[in-house]
């Protein structure tokens, strides 16, 4: 079963064991030398600006909602997590220097958050591929 | 073979790290002329407010060099500019439009551009040539080989390379192999039959 | 102040913001290629007289 970043987005986040809702899922931030997600950025209800919560404190990610584990631990302050860059709709670039198109979208394991597939304009290309998403683009490994 | 490119094509090309940060642009492409090997490039930052970078980028720190960016493992492979190249060397080696003679002496036009591979090698040179009946002018490919020597005042092509010149890059390709088959069957005795006689 | 005052400080600005862009883009001369010597073309040593 895989999820689909496009899906995710705009999914509430809700604690399992308060079912108090955090927010909305913003974006999905990467951390791609592990070619897994890292943190789930959220549209804060209460909080201004975005609140992050680390993919560890996430027990699942529905068709309809976000699990997390309870709070207060659930959330942390965007200062601790990661710079997040969006993957959707960046370049997409081989590891040679060669670029294949942008990212369309991203397949994902909503349980244990691992990069199936990413979507591109110009095809797909497996998850494990995946070397670096930085400012100028996402890197792969050509072969 | 791998494909050929353009070296003033290079210019401007992003340099990218492994984890997708753009961290300059090239400027100048430097090339060991007797060797035939790129040295590395000199580097410019990004955008409209970024002027020259005080670091270069030595070849063998080049991951790749891609149709669409230089790839480099991160920025930490960035050295200072002179492991590229000297001020007075940038100064002076400038080789865009300089004369093209051959070994006999003869004018044969000015270089246009250097032809490159993806491996750093210098494949040969794109020439203005000057045909000799009426003076026409075409551009053709010649091949770096035995006996050719280029610096920042004058490229010379034995006469023998101006057989093997090609109109474009694609027939280019075939003909640097052709070339290079050649001089690997001459071998190392015939091939120095040329203009470097030293004693 | 006079009214017009804000135009010529705004035409002073871009004024300023155009020399330093044109500063920028001066010293970041368009790229070239350059040949340097360094190593020989037959193998390793330099070649003097006629070592071959």
């Amino acid at each position: 079963m895989v999820m689909l970043f496009s899906q995710a987005r705009g999914l509430p986040v809700v604690t399992a064991g308060e079912a108090a809702e955090l927010g909305t899922v913003d974006a999905l931030t990467i951390d791609a030398s592990a070619q897994c997600i890292s943190h789930v950025r959220l549209s804060g209800t209460r909080a201004k600006g975005h609140p992050v919560l680390a993919w560890n404190l996430v027990r699942t990610v529905g068709q309809d909602a976000v699990i997390a584990h309870s709070t207060p631990a659930a959330e942390t302050t965007p200062t601790q997590a990661p710079v997040h860059r969006e993957a959707l709709g960046s370049r997409v670039l081989t590891d040679l220097g060669d670029e294949h198109g942008a990212v369309k979208d991203i397949a994902f394991d909503p349980t244990t958050g691992h990069i199936r597939t990413i979507y591109t304009t110009l095809g797909p290309i497996p998850g494990p591929r995946l070397i670096g998403l930085g400012d100028y683009a996402l890197v792969v490994r050509a072969h | 073979m791998n494909t050929l490119v353009l070296a003033s094509e290079l210019t401007k090309r992003p340099v990218v790290t492994l984890e997708g940060e753009a961290v300059a642009q090239i400027k100048d492409t430097v090339f060991d002329g007797p060797a035939g090997q790129i040295t590395g490039f000199t580097l410019n930052g990004r955008g409209l407010l970024s002027g020259p970078l005080k670091q270069s980028l030595p070849w063998p720190a080049v991951h790749a060099l891609g149709r669409h960016a230089v790839m480099i493992l991160g920025r930490e492979v960035l050295a200072e500019p002179a492991a590229v190249v000297a001020s007075g060397e940038a100064a002076g080696g400038g080789v865009l439009g300089v004369r093209v003679l051959t070994d006999e002496g003869t004018d044969a036009g000015t270089v246009l551009d250097v032809v490159v591979e993806a491996d750093g090698r210098v494949a040969g040179f794109q020439v203005a040539a000057i045909e000799p009946p009426e003076h026409r002018r075409r551009t053709v490919f010649i091949p770096r080989g035995e006996g050719v020597a280029v610096s920042g005042q004058a490229l010379v092509i034995p006469a023998e390379a101006c057989r093997f010149v090609a109109d474009d890059l694609p027939s280019f390709t075939a003909q640097v192999e052709i070339f290079r088959t050649r001089q690997a069957a001459r071998g190392t005795g015939a091939g120095q039959e040329g203009r470097e006689r030293t004693w | 102040m006079i009214w017009w005052g804000w135009l010529i400080v705004a035409a002073v600005m871009l004024l300023a913001l155009a020399a330093a862009v044109a500063g920028v883009q001066a010293r970041r001369r368009a790229g070239t290629v350059i040949a340097v010597q360094r190593g020989r073309r037959f193998g390793k040593g330099f070649r003097k007289g006629g070592d071959r």
